[in-house]
């Protein structure tokens, strides 16, 4: 998996089903969980991910590449406009899949703890979500069916906001 | 990885979504509607979109209560409520957050009309301080913080008596005496400057009473030209409201107080 030069420390994650990727270490420091592991000398030769699948882990690698090789804003107080495009318009291309793969990197990136990636992801999740109906959130967010508002409950809900469903 | 995505990111997600979409969003769940109820949406949410809106109309028509914001154009955009504008006396608006005065200022409700949402916030009896039973309000959003904050000064009715200023912020939740170290030795003078604090006088030597049952287009046609009259549109405050049976436009310029 890995292309970089062979100097620099390896880290290798393992996923759910049993894929190992090796990465730089650099790039797994992206990872606040992942780096905090490395740091207290927790991380033996392969970290185990038992919840993250290996489409969802390449994409994070992928991401985690990216944004581990662009220049950090506050290395130089001269950035660099154009690689703060290029790092929008990767984050946009990015984003471009499907909402179940959304939610797992979301849900991963929130294990591994990559802010940034988060960030994204809800951006993205706010963004398509908008425009849709409240029925239509419960089943993209697979909501409890026990947190239910009862009918009269939202039916008063609704007309509190009916200026909001013209 | 089908499990559901913690709440405090689904509270994530509510952050970013426009605040139509958010009010909407509140029959989504139970969680979603405490969430987005909560006062803490009050504070984040809106505070820029009503600026330029110089003109709050409030009338009461076959026990309606109605309310207009009033461009500078003339233009009318009703805004719908629950709140009993009747009884409410307009404090200030600020950063789109609007503070009205309730039953001699034993309460003052927060409101914010984009997101519908209003805090009732008790006012300390002047019971208190009893030597200084009048009482003047001001407020105003602190544009660093968004931080909704009331200001209330008491005095005595007439000469010598003590003054008291208290200060109450929507964040901390609780009101606080202003030292006497801290007071200015004579007169106060507020501006709309950094921290948007208008207080309205009572006494605005500009407020005019409207005829008490004036009907639409000649209020448009009234207000037209008393706004033309007054011609300081820059510097001043200009508020219709209901009050005592009548209609009244007040005035407010930072030379009032």
């Amino acid at each position: 998996m890995s292309t970089s030069s062979s100097s620099s420390k390896k880290i290798v994650l393992k996923s759910a089903d049993n894929e190992t990727f090796e990465i730089d270490e650099i790039v797994a420091l992206e990872s606040q969980a992942i780096k905090n592991m490395i740091e207290d000398e927790c991380a033996d030769n392969v970290i185990p991910l038992g919840n993250i699948d290996s489409k969802t882990l390449s994409k994070i690698i992928e991401y985690c590449k990216k944004h581990a090789e662009s220049p950090k804003k506050d290395d130089n107080a001269d950035i660099d406009e154009k690689a703060v495009e290029d790092l929008k318009s990767f984050d946009a291309e990015f984003a471009k899949v499907d909402m179940p793969l959304i939610q797992d990197i979301l849900m991963a990136a929130n294990f591994l703890n990559i802010d940034n990636l988060i960030g994204l992801m809800c951006r993205t999740i706010a963004d398509r979500i908008k425009g849709k109906t409240p029925e239509e959130i419960r089943k993209i967010l697979n909501i409890n069916k026990n947190d239910l508002l009862s009918p009269e409950q939202e039916a008063k809900a609704r007309e509190e906001n009916s200026w909001a469903f013209d | 990885m089908s499990d559901n995505i913690p709440f405090d990111i689904q509270v994530d997600i509510m952050n970013r979504l426009p605040v139509k979409s958010l009010m909407q969003f509140r029959s989504v769940s139970k969680s979603w509607k405490a969430a987005i109820d909560c006062n803490d949406f009050i504070r984040r949410y809106g505070f820029h979109e009503v600026e330029n809106r110089n003109f709050i109309l409030t009338y009461k028509l076959d026990n309606m209560d109605l309310l207009f914001n009033v461009d500078d154009n003339l233009g009318f955009t009703p805004i719908i409520t629950d709140l009993m504008l009747h009884t409410l006396k307009p404090v200030a608006t600020s950063e789109g957050v609007w503070c009205f005065s309730y039953t001699d200022n034993v309460m003052i409700v927060l409101w914010n009309p984009s997101i519908k949402r209003s805090v009732g916030v008790s006012v300390p009896s002047y019971m208190d301080q009893p030597n200084s039973p009048k009482m003047v309000l001001g407020f105003g959003v602190r544009p660093d913080t968004l931080d909704p904050t009331i200001l209330k000064i008491n005095y005595p009715y007439y000469g010598e008596g003590p003054w008291y200023v208290s200060v109450f912020t929507l964040s901390s939740g609780r009101w606080t005496i202003l030292g006497n170290n801290h007071l200015p030795r004579q007169t106060i003078r507020l501006k709309s400057s950094k921290f948007k604090v208008v207080l309205v006088h009572p006494s605005s030597k500009h407020a005019v009473k409207l005829p008490k049952n004036i009907n639409f287009k000649n209020l448009v046609a009234y207000v037209k030209k008393k706004v033309e009259d007054v011609n300081e549109t820059d510097s001043a405050n200009v508020r219709l409201s209901y009050k005592d049976g009548s209609m009244v436009l007040n005035v407010v310029d930072d030379d009032d107080v």
